[in-house]
């Protein structure tokens, strides 16, 4: 079955990323959206991933973005940052998936909403800080770190899956010991990605409240993964959180949450 | 969303947030005829990992839930609740619950009853619930397996006693048995409780075909409980005066208790006084009333044309026989044997201790069931249901009546799985044999009569 050695292997084969990347990265941290755009420019892959993304119908432009410099300009420097963070994550997708039944678009849509959401969340909180905003890119991460790690043990594993009633999560932590986050905080590391990151990827897999700002972030994740698409995909019982959240704070993320799907669909 | 399917239990385990959209994607199509293939007795939603729902989300699920019910004939509903969950759903449904809740899915695979079950009496189960059927069909549900719960008596005793206890039974509801306008019964008076605004919404919500059936069984008293309304209306007191109307044919009387002038006008009362529906201030007023009640005995199947059993009531014949046979045999450990079947009037020998039960069905099968035992197999059926120590004639006929009802209830479930619906009305007791079928003496039906370790046990099958 899996073994710490796999994912071991698991973290030693992701990808570095590519100097164009971190180029474009280093340009956002200096508050340069210009030199972002050109150094953007020079990745086929990035460009084309962020018009895919910005062109979803969650952002609400009306028209569509193409150019490079009024892409970035209209993002602006957070959601470009962020937008970056998302790309890094783009990195780890396989071409095809196999544990879980997703595709480049619904992938993309969870990765949108989330961030769009978890912007709006934090707005709401008055809480400013860019490197919070933009780690939610991340979370994804965990999707396809899962489907990399179960694809060669597919078969047992969703025997488990079926029999147990185990959420994926659970079956990784009773064979190595090791949550998603976990594995998603190892790959931060990899990326030299900021230690506040790191530290809220630690923080969803605590047995004890820690945080309004914890228990917000995981009811996003866990509201993403209510969608149909992702319910059929087999996503929905991927993490094994344990909620704090109590009435008032619920209220308080349904209340947003709405208030951004009926300006989406309205 | 692929259910885990374990002794005939199937259990979906969403994550999240159920609200209109995520729920419809819970139950699929394909999920739906894996539960028909693998014969699932149970299909249930787990809510462990639900942090919201809404009626929405509820109110899909259910009539998802629906569907597998009517293509599996599985009891279906929720589980792995808290004690806020369990208060919102019964507060989103008014406690008007047409599914199963269960506390977990231990709870739950309690009772399955083609499962594995090893030394079952050794399991610590307590159980308590407010409402008396309920407690009564779980009570049953779990003897039949092989198990020996524990009845508190009290709200006290049980919040004292079940910390000693493995499965703590207590928030559970088999699901199907409550009515739109809820309905009980007492000294065979069948009493319907109504509540808030009555207006012509009351016509949209009682059962009527119920109630023409209660009648058929031989129940001639009807009360309407109106301690909870707050206010009635014309309409409300139209249908009332109609009902009463129509019931008067059969020499079935209505009464009212519970109204005074904050909650009726006198204009109103006298409408309904007119229409003869007989006013008591209170449920106690009412059941005091021994001259009324003393006249309360008409005959099962009171239907001025004599309509004999038909042939696909005798095609269900083995079907009930095995059920009933099987319910006795669990409550009384004793072996029920056969000893004849005709078809025939109801023929039984004259005696002082025999007493009986009549369950009326209609549906998609229209019929009569009529369940007479000696009062000695009546005790034993009925231990569970009774307290220890002395116990009136009322008491056992009671106990009697639910004992029968249960029988009722999973006769419906079995029919459900043949994709045969019907409803069943509140079993009628009847302390004299005499009384039973009392104006139609020579209506036929299939009579099979039974010895319980030598005690007389029949069952009559009739339209």
């Amino acid at each position: 079955m899996i073994s710490i050695k796999d994912l071991d292997d698991y973290i030693a084969s992701v990808p570095p990323l590519p100097k164009v990347v971190r180029d474009c990265s280093k340009a956002l941290e200096d508050g340069d959206l210009i030199l972002a755009a050109e150094e953007a420019v020079k990745d086929g892959a990035l460009m084309l991933y962020l018009k895919q993304l910005v062109n979803k119908p969650i952002y609400g432009f009306r028209t569509e973005i193409k150019d490079p410099r009024q892409l970035f300009g209209i993002l602006g420097l957070e959601r470009a940052r962020q937008l970056l963070y998302a790309y890094y994550t783009q990195l780890l997708v396989p071409k095809k998936w196999e544990v879980f039944e997703l595709d480049t678009r619904i992938f993309q849509e969870f990765q949108a909403n989330l961030m769009l959401k978890w912007e709006r969340i934090l707005n709401s909180l008055k809480i400013k800080d860019p490197v919070i905003l933009k780690s939610i890119s991340l979370i994804p991460a965990a999707l396809a770190a899962c489907e990399a790690i179960f694809k060669d043990h597919l078969e047992i594993v969703k025997l488990i899956h079926s029999q147990q009633s185990l959420s994926y999560e659970a079956i990784l932590t009773r064979m190595t010991g090791m949550s998603f986050h976990d594995i998603t905080s190892k790959i931060a590391r990899k990326w030299d990605l900021p230690e506040e990151v790191i530290g809220l990827m630690e923080e969803l897999d605590e047995k004890e409240f820690k945080s309004e700002l914890t228990e917000y972030l995981k009811l996003l994740i866990q509201y993403e993964l209510s969608r149909p698409a992702l319910i059929k995909s087999g996503a929905n019982d991927f993490f094994e959180f344990v909620f704090y959240a109590d009435e008032e704070i619920l209220d308080r993320f349904y209340e947003i949450i709405s208030k951004v799907e009926d300006e989406t669909n309205g | 969303m692929r259910p885990t399917v374990k002794n005939n239990l199937a259990l979906f385990n969403p994550s999240g947030f159920l609200d209109g959209e995520s729920a419809k994607a819970i139950i699929e199509p394909h999920d739906i005829a894996l539960l028909v293939e693998k014969r699932c007795e149970f299909a249930l939603i787990s809510l462990k990992k639900i942090i919201f729902f809404n009626k929405r989300g509820l109110g899909i699920i259910v009539e998802l839930l629906g569907q597998i019910q009517e293509k599996t004939g599985a009891i279906v509903g929720f589980c792995d609740y808290d004690y806020r969950k369990y208060k919102t759903i019964l507060e989103m449904y008014q406690n008007r619950i047409t599914f199963s809740l269960f506390e977990t899915s231990e709870i739950a695979t309690l009772f399955i009853a083609n499962t594995s079950n090893k030394n079952p009496e050794e399991k610590k189960i307590v159980v308590y619930n407010d409402n008396s059927e309920q407690k009564n069909h779980l009570i049953l549900g779990l003897y039949e397996r092989g198990y020996k719960p524990f009845v508190p008596k009290s709200m006290e005793e049980f919040e004292s006693c079940k910390k000693d206890y493995t499965y703590i039974i207590s928030n559970t509801y088999i699901g199907s048995l409550d009515r739109q306008v809820q309905v009980h019964i007492k000294d065979n008076v069948i009493v319907y409780s109504l509540k808030n605004f009555v207006d012509s919404s009351l016509g949209e919500k009682f059962d009527m075909r119920y109630h023409e059936n209660s009648i058929k069984v031989g129940f001639t008293l009807f009360l309407f409980n109106a301690h909870n309304v707050s206010s009635i209306n014309a309409h409300g007191v139209n249908f009332l005066a109609k009902l009463s109307i129509a019931g008067a044919e059969h020499g079935a009387a209505v009464a009212i208790c519970g109204l005074s002038e904050s909650n009726i006008t006198k204009a109103l009362r006298d409408d309904l006084e007119d229409s003869g529906i007989l006013f008591y201030p209170s449920m106690k007023d009412f059941f005091d009333d021994k001259t009324l009640l003393s006249g309360s005995g008409g005959g099962a199947v009171s239907s001025k044309k004599t309509e004999h059993i038909t042939k696909q009531l005798v095609e269900i014949l083995p079907l009930i026989t095995q059920t009933a046979m099987h319910t006795v045999e669990v409550m009384t450990q004793s072996k029920v044997t056969k000893k004849f079947l005709k078809i025939q009037p109801l023929t039984l020998e004259k005696s002082n201790t025999m007493m009986g039960v009549a369950i009326s069905f209609y549906g998609d099968l229209n019929g009569l069931l009529v369940m007479v035992f000696e009062e000695s197999l009546a005790k034993k059926v009925c231990k569970i249901f009774l307290e220890e120590g002395e116990n009136s004639r009322s008491d056992l006929m009671d106990a009697l009546g639910e004992f029968v009802n249960i029988i009722g209830g999973k006769f419906v479930q079995q029919l459900q799985r043949k994709h045969c619906k019907i409803e069943i009305t509140m079993p009628r007791t009847f302390e004299r044999i005499s009384e039973i079928l009392q104006h139609k003496k020579d209506k036929k039906g299939a009579q099979v009569n039974f010895t319980v370790d030598g005690a007389p046990l029949a069952l009559f099958l009739t339209r």
